[in-house]
């Protein structure tokens, strides 16, 4: 959703006031005469970007999950259990630190 | 009497979260911007590890009976080179165009998963790390970029004769098992962002072409790397848990490797060289001001080409003994893959005739690029004969073709599209002259290591071999062909001081320097983290285009 900004919707009134020369015009005449439907007046609304809703989020979690995946295949070829170890605690901790992460 | 102002105005100080300090936010980023960079530096980072163990292979080389390294050390570098340069330098490089300018080409905001992105590079980095670091365990993979079962099995045969025991090709496994895992997490976000996340009225028919090749990309690689993760988990079996997949004594079979492979392998050259399709159909135009020729055809032979890439496999296996019916049958596809390949380098042709040709840097490459790739398809095709790949095969004869078409073509694109889109990275312009000097040398070199590879084919050099007596006649041509490597680096040299001297003084680009087509140019240099202020709304293939020029627009001028 993009937010417009107060400021850019101000314009937008003053807008819908009668413009100067239809006011001479309606001094001219002064019998009332039948005018053509009035246009109805589109105002460019030029959105304001909000980055913080727009963009997405940082995040730590892909790095962290990625080097977890690097501590356990490391533990893997080295036949260290500890690593390996390491490797499957981190692992489960990224995936679940990026699941319950705020959006 | 003294008066004092009192500031009514309260600051809060407070720390900077992680994700606000510079380094926090490039750890954390998920702008597809930022972690396209970030793949495009790692890239050129692994180009330059490799481009030493090219410098070291060429050295080795470059004169008879040569002591540089020892054979052992001579395959661990040579398939180092191998896999530094085909996953770790070209794939990464391509998904870092990929990912900067496919959604501000299409219109889009980001990436459809940011944080699935950012997971696809962090795994190539540390995967790349991972595999590197094999040299720090003194057990770099060493049985070539294809590790040929059984060969890269623990032991071979019913004598269990020790075959490669060591951690090497579980470091090969493992560090590909990694980056696949990359390749795949990229490949699903590209599909889905360019299907889902077009800016309206962007038709299927109207996309870029770099973004129509990276699509097509995509899915090849979604399809292609099951397969070699299947191998490697296969032969991480028999080298751990016992068994025999591929060993013909225990009534495994070890054509089984080669076929799994190769069906990943084959594919996965046009992996390689589709999005570089895709970068030289954006730069070709600009620098023609003309619009591509034959759009449709150039799209749709993309696809036609990542079709027939799974039909091809088995060219590589020619000589382990094949049917003739299967020779045949691969034979045929593979020279039938040279016709949508064909279509391409026409249709680039005719787009550069009679256009009003801007011969900067970025031309300069993919000029060179279409020359340098012509010469690998044409040899490609002869490979595709079977009597003749049965004379070379396992020559340096294809150690020419791959590195006409991966070094001439691919690494030609990469840099073309460097110095095409760093304006719109970085806000600054390449030298130009120093990109001139760099393109010649290029050219020079790359043909001076990679040509004399054909005769030294011809004339029977196996690749592979660590060194070679001085009888054979192939002295000159080695030696002419490791010069050849020595003025590449030099060409690397001159780009490398180039882009220094750029990012502290280059010339400012503006939004647009090469008077652009494509939407990625209506943004500023560098763009905004949201990319587009509003979404453009798109009416033909050159929206950028028929936004300057409303008057010439090109929805007013023809159906598109």
């Amino acid at each position: 959703m993009l937010k417009v900004s107060q400021e850019q919707q101000e314009p937008a009134k003053e807008d819908e006031q009668p413009n100067q020369k239809e006011l001479q015009g309606a001094d001219e005449t002064s019998e009332p005469t039948v005018s053509a439907p009035k246009k109805k007046r589109v105002v460019k609304r030029v959105p304001k970007i909000d980055e913080a809703v727009i963009s997405p989020r940082q995040s730590f979690w892909p790095l962290a999950l990625a080097l977890a995946l690097v501590v356990l295949f490391m533990g893997a070829i080295t036949n260290s259990i500890i690593i390996l170890a390491i490797g499957v605690v981190l692992v489960l901790v990224a995936i679940l630190g990026w699941s319950f992460e705020r959006r | 009497m003294a008066t004092r102002a009192i500031d009514t105005t309260t600051t809060v100080v407070r720390r900077k979260t992680l994700g606000e300090t510079y380094i926090g936010e490039w750890l954390m980023t998920t702008d597809h911007k930022k972690i396209g960079i970030m793949y495009i530096v790692t890239g050129f980072f692994f180009f330059f590890v490799g481009g030493m163990e090219a410098l070291l292979i060429r050295t080795q080389l470059a004169v008879p009976d040569g002591k540089v390294l020892t054979p052992q050390e001579y395959n661990a570098v040579f398939t180092m080179h191998g896999v530094t340069m085909i996953f770790l330098f070209v794939m990464p490089t391509l998904t870092g165009f990929g990912n900067y300018v496919v959604p501000l080409m299409i219109g889009a905001r980001d990436m459809a998963f940011p944080r699935l992105n950012a997971f696809g590079y962090w795994l190539v980095l540390f995967g790349g790390t991972f595999i590197q670091s094999s040299f720090l365990f003194g057990q770099p993979p060493d049985g070539g970029w294809f590790q040929y079962a059984p060969l890269s099995e623990m032991s071979c045969g019913v004598h269990a004769a020790a075959c490669t025991p060591g951690m090497n090709a579980d470091f090969w496994v493992l560090g590909t098992l990694l980056l696949g895992v990359s390749s795949i997490a990229g490949s699903l976000n590209f599909v889905v962002t360019i299907f889902k996340l077009r800016a309206p009225g962007m038709s299927i028919n109207r996309i870029p072409l770099f973004t129509w090749m990276t699509l097509v990309t995509a899915f090849l690689l979604l399809f292609a790397l099951p397969s070699l993760t299947a191998a490697g988990g296969l032969l991480l079996l028999d080298r751990h848990l016992g068994t025999h997949f591929y060993q013909a004594a225990f009534h495994g079979d070890p054509l089984l490797w080669q076929h799994l492979f190769w069906s990943f392998g084959h594919p996965e050259v046009y992996i390689l060289i589709l999005p570089a399709f895709g970068m030289i159909s954006e730069i070709l135009p600009v620098f023609s001001r003309k619009p591509i020729f034959g759009y449709t055809f150039i799209a749709w032979s993309g696809v036609a080409i990542g079709f027939l890439s799974f039909t091809v496999w088995a060219h590589h296996m020619f000589a382990v003994g094949l049917p003739p019916i299967a020779q045949a049958f691969f034979a045929t596809s593979t020279t039938l893959i040279a016709i949508p390949t064909a279509v391409k380098i026409f249709n680039w042709v005719a787009t550069v005739f009679g256009g009003k040709l801007n011969l900067k840097v970025p031309m300069l490459f993919a000029l060179g690029f279409v020359a340098m790739f012509l010469i690998g398809g044409l040899n490609g095709a002869a490979l595709a004969v079977v009597p003749f790949d049965y004379q070379v095969t396992d020559t340096y004869f294809v150690i020419s073709h791959i590195h006409y078409v991966l070094f001439g073509g691919t690494a030609f694109a990469i840099f073309g599209g460097m110095y095409y889109w760093f304006p719109k990275m970085t806000g600054k312009l390449f030298n130009e002259r120093l990109g001139q000097l760099h393109f010649w040398l290029m050219l020079i070199g790359a043909n001076l290591a990679f040509f004399p590879m054909h005769n030294l084919g011809l004339l029977g050099m196996p690749r592979r071999v660590y060194t070679y007596p001085a009888y054979l006649g192939w002295n000159e041509l080695n030696l002419l062909s490791s010069i050849g490597a020595f003025t590449i680096g030099l060409s690397i040299m001159v780009f490398l001081f180039n882009l220094v001297v750029t990012l502290k003084n280059g010339q400012p680009a503006g939004d647009d320097p090469w008077d652009a087509y494509t939407l990625e140019w209506d943004t500023s240099s560098p763009p905004k983290k949201y990319n587009f202020l509003t979404l453009p709304i798109v009416r033909s293939r050159r929206p950028f285009y028929d936004k300057k020029y409303p008057e010439i627009a090109d929805w007013k001028q023809v159906i598109h």
